[in-house]
């Protein structure tokens, strides 16, 4: 038996004292939730298919029953950070793969009691959420893998090692060159023999291949619903493509796959028939920057309200997380391991990364297919790597013509009217530009 | 044709006339806790200058902080754009228009086409606004209006950051204890907020000419010190007060025209 | 139809109607085009009744001709020139019989779900840029030394056409004729140990290695030495590129070039033998094509648009 650790990070609270937070974070996000969801849902012309999500979206949903309904037969749940986690392993094995980085405000106060306060309210939130247990979806992981991607991140799995099983994979942070590649490679390799002794079932090459179908079928879904967001008369606003897609996070991947080919269906049949659209004079605006992850839906409805359209973000809870196919030339063990393995990250474009030259062609092409007016780039207090980024990404966008606005905020609602009145004279500024 | 223009700021509402682009009469007072009732004023103001009603004026456009609460105007712009215009109808050559008020301090980059390209507005700290100028004067125990003329005569070469706003009033009475001169912390105050707009301006990159407008532009320290920071010429219209409200008024032109 | 399941059947159809003889047929045009007439990587020349040569086979036996044959190596040389300025290395991805065989050993492989060797980068590079030029300035001196008149004749003969008896080609097809019975038992023989032993190389090579006997084709070299103006080209538009790395993880003959560089337009690398086989995987639409003299003959499709999520199954 391994020797008890002591807890080096948990701070002493007393079960009673969790049970209270949880209860008051539990109803203040239930509230926040249902907020945000009452503001799309007032938009005219909402799609139908948005309903399932409007559910799905739900932290504390029925969800978790279908889980614990998975843990009583037996089987596996691990939990996720950023996007470099190779979910085809854990499918594979049998397991259920929940993505645990947190959009919740209410947890933001308990996590800076142990970090910094320079730290990002991302990693404060995530950990919050499991000191005071306020998320159902944490609660029920029997592991987690975190990626050593930024400063935060990183200290983040060491810290979670106080509450449950953590699995660090080192990310090579070159990424571009032969070295961080095979390192990589020999990471994921080892990562799948670790997730098989865990959940006690070997990943055959035909598990692995079914697992591979499994989640490219589902990010087939999302390019259909990514696609239909390119279309001149816009048919779904930013907010409700982003919740559908964040939905992923916890929900269970076949049904969410059936769910979102049915709502592009209606939205393809809008697009064909040319009707229910909204406005196409709204100002078309892509999110760059930090992850904006549900119900931390400041910044989406402030865009949505002050009545621009979102039509794509590079966000890593958003598009980043999806859109890149593990894509299989052979399908022997190695070929899989290795191309599932290589989708995390050569495409990648998240600035922990240096160099990372990609980003700034990733996002003019984007910019080029959903002819794209302005960009406003997000950054959460904290996040370093988005903030040193937004510089050059600045000059690549403005030598195209492309105004590019920088909003720098956290967690906290106090700057709500600031960052209003900075969104409304930016797209007053994007307005004038286009005419 | 007639026009208004009316800037409801956090401190001062300014009002314009124009007539056939040119300026009629114009108009600042405090805004005091009702922007609705000061608005109201200064146009009224404005126009008694001018010998007109408000039933002669074609078209008011308001502006500033305290936009909505003009209910007598036709229309509402952003603070962005009615800098823009004004400074661009002032100095035709314009590139880069820095505007300070008494809680906000923007930057724009707009141009030749009279287009803000770019923009910044100060974060939630008030340390480079008027506001933190009137705390300044009023602990030195200075008219408001006498800080920049006064810090000139300075030739220290003390340099203080202000980073916060509440924190510099202790940092000021530190200064005061070890003996240093009014004169050299004011112009030492002057300086700091220089570097702050400076920090703001170059992010965006400075392009010749350059407009410094609002309240805090008719400080001739503060300008001293900035012109010095950035290393060219400012240029100061005689009134930088009402710029908001010209550019409003100037687009209330277009509009209606 | 992939375009690799097209690619297979050019393959085969080249293999039938180039190199008819290997099915007894004696082909139709024969007695009209001029022997010796030459066309890179498409035949050899011990097929019976084949109708054109590798390349290789004039060449050696021009050059140890002396000064008499100095006007049939010339015109050789010009039309192998033309036609790697023309088609550049299609013939290597498309139509060449030993290229057809690596395939088919590889299909096996891949049915067998037998993973292939990965060659390291330095290990490729000496092969593709030192190796194979290395065999033709070899060729050239031998076949000079031989054509020395004071040679003994034993000598002479032991070098006689060196490179077709190194070559596993010869063997390979000699047998399956002989097994085809097309050739008497004693001709199918007709061949060196050393190209028996070449043979087992190329074959194991083959399985264990994609594309392994082009990496150093000397053939396949000299098409390469026209790559500067070839009309046919592989061009990448850099800013649909998203760095995902399938194009170098696929290639069969381990290109990186594709993958690695950043400034976009032409991509080809003179080691790529031109089988499109990265376009065919890039998953972003329109970041790769393929070019014959500006016009596009074939482009990457976004890969969530084809009929089948996975390459390997379905149309494309």
């Amino acid at each position: 038996m391994k020797q008890m650790k002591d807890k080096r990070y948990a701070p002493e609270l007393s079960p009673q004292d969790v049970q209270s937070i949880r209860e008051t974070v539990g109803s203040a996000s239930l509230k926040l939730m249902s907020e945000s969801i009452d503001k799309m849902k007032a938009m005219p012309n909402r799609a139908q298919g948005m309903a399932y999500f409007d559910e799905a979206a739900n932290l504390f949903s029925k969800r978790q029953d279908e889980i614990q309904a998975h843990k009583d037969a037996g089987g596996r749940v691990i939990g996720t950070f950023c996007t470099f986690v190779p979910v085809e392993l854990i499918y594979a094995a049998g397991a259920i793969p929940v993505r645990l980085d947190s959009g919740i405000y209410h947890t933001v106060d308990i996590g800076e009691e142990i970090l910094p306060n320079e730290v990002c309210p991302v990693v404060k939130s995530s950990l919050g959420t499991k000191i005071v247990q306020s998320s159902p979806y944490f609660e029920l992981c029997d592991a987690t893998i975190s990626p050593s991607t930024c400063d935060a991140k990183t200290k983040l799995g060491e810290i979670l090692e106080d509450y449950l099983p953590v699995w660090m994979i080192d990310l090579p942070r070159g990424r571009d060159t032969a070295q961080s590649k095979g390192f990589w490679v020999a990471e994921v390799f080892e990562l799948k023999k670790r997730i098989e002794k865990f959940c006690g079932q070997k990943i055959s090459r035909k598990s692995l291949k079914s697992a591979i179908e499994l989640v490219s079928q589902a990010q087939k879904a999302f390019c259909r619903l990514h696609d239909a967001r390119k279309a001149s008369m816009p048919v779904i606003m930013g907010r409700d493509a982003m919740l559908a897609i964040q939905a992923l996070f916890n929900d269970d991947i076949e049904r969410w796959t059936r769910k979102t080919e049915e709502l592009c269906n209606e939205l393809d049949e809008h697009i064909a028939m040319k009707r229910k659209g909204y406005d196409a004079e709204m100002p078309r605006m892509m999110l760059a920057g930090s992850p904006i992850i549900w119900p931390n839906w400041k910044v989406p409805n402030i865009v949505e309200e002050a009545g621009a359209i979102i039509v794509c973000d590079e966000l890593c809870s958003g598009v980043r997380g999806l859109y890149d196919p593990v894509r299989v030339d052979e399908w022997t063990m190695d070929d899989m391991l290795t191309a599932v393995a290589e989708r995390y990250l050569l495409p990648s474009t998240c600035p922990c990364f240096t160099p990372n030259d990609n980003r700034a062609n990733r996002l003019l092409q984007m910019v080029e297919d959903f002819k794209v007016q302005g960009v406003i780039y997000h950054i959460l207090r904290g996040c370093h790597t988005y903030s040193i980024e937004f510089m050059r990404i600045k000059r690549v966008l403005e030598r195209s013509n492309i105004p590019i606005h920088r909003i720098e905020t956290d967690y906290s609602q106090e700057d709500t009217g600031q960052i209003k009145t900075r969104i409304q004279a930016f797209l007053e500024m994007v307005k004038e530009s286009i005419i | 044709m007639i026009v208004a223009g009316v800037d409801i700021g956090s401190l001062t509402t300014k009002a314009v006339i124009l007539k056939d682009d040119k300026i009629l009469s114009w108009h600042v007072m405090f805004t005091g806790t009702h922007g609705a009732e000061a608005a109201n004023k200064t146009v009224g103001e404005a126009l008694r200058e001018a010998g007109l009603s408000l039933g002669s004026v074609d078209y008011i456009i308001s502006t500033g902080v305290g936009k909505l609460e003009a209910s007598f105007s036709n229309e509402q712009v952003g603070e962005i754009l009615c800098a823009v215009r004004g400074a661009c109808w002032l100095f035709p050559s314009v590139r880069t228009v820095i505007d300070i008020g008494a809680e906000n301090c923007r930057t724009i980059k707009c141009n030749e086409n009279r287009k803000a390209t770019q923009f910044d507005l100060n974060d939630k700290c008030a340390a480079g606004t008027g506001v933190f100028l009137e705390t300044m004067a009023a602990m030195l125990e200075v008219r408001l209006e006498d800080m920049g003329k006064l810090s000139m005569g300075s030739n220290s070469d003390i340099n203080v950051n202000f980073s916060c706003a509440v924190f510099a009033e202790s940092e000021v009475i530190s200064l005061v204890h070890s003996g240093i001169s009014k004169v050299d912390i004011l112009s030492a105050i002057h300086k700091s907020i220089a570097s702050r707009v400076y920090l703001m301006v170059s992010k965006m990159g400075i392009e010749k000419d350059v407009v410094v407008a609002g309240g805090v532009a008719k400080n001739v320290g503060f300008t001293a010190a900035l012109s010095q920071r950035m290393g060219s010429e400012l240029l100061v219209p005689q009134e930088p007060q009402i710029m908001g409200a010209l550019g409003a008024a100037l687009v209330a032109e277009e509009t209606s025209r | 139809m992939t375009a690799s399941q097209l690619r297979l059947t050019i393959q085969f159809t080249c293999l039938v109607l180039i190199n008819a003889g290997l099915f007894g047929v004696a082909a139709i045009g024969m007695s009209f085009l001029p022997s010796g007439l030459a066309i890179p990587g498409l035949a050899c020349h011990y097929f019976k009744h084949g109708v054109v040569d590798c390349f290789m086979y004039p060449l050696e036996y021009y050059l140890a001709g002396g000064w008499e044959s100095w006007k049939y190596l010339v015109m050789v040389t010009v039309l192998v020139a033309i036609m790697s300025i023309v088609f550049g290395r299609l013939f290597c991805g498309w139509a060449c019989p030993l290229g057809f065989i690596q395939d088919l050993i590889s299909y096996a492989r891949k049915y067998l779900h037998i993973a292939y060797l990965k060659l390291a980068p330095a290990i490729n590079d000496l092969l593709t840029f030192r190796f194979r030029y290395a065999v033709l300035i070899l060729l050239v001196l031998v076949v000079s030394i031989s054509s020395i008149p004071f040679i003994s004749a034993e000598w002479r003969r032991n070098l006689d056409l060196p490179l077709c008896q190194v070559c596993p080609g010869k063997p390979l097809w000699l047998l399956l004729q002989g097994g085809l019975q097309i050739l008497p038992p004693k001709a199918a023989l007709d061949f060196s140990k050393l190209s028996l032993v070449m043979l087992g190389i190329f074959l194991a090579g083959a399985f264990s290695i994609r594309r392994f006997w082009c990496r150093f084709c000397p053939m396949g070299g000299l098409a390469s030495l026209f790559k500067g103006v070839r009309m046919v080209s592989i061009t990448k538009d850099t800013q649909k590129c998203t760095k995902c790395g399938l194009c170098a993880r696929s290639c069969p003959v381990g290109v990186t070039e594709v993958y690695e560089q950043d400034e976009g337009g032409e991509v080809t690398s003179s080691r790529c033998v031109q089988c499109f086989h990265c376009i065919q995987m890039c998953p972003e639409e329109g970041c790769l094509k393929a070019d014959f003299v500006g016009q596009t003959i074939y482009k990457s499709r976004a890969w969530w648009q084809r009929a089948s999520a996975l390459p390997e199954k379905g149309l494309e």
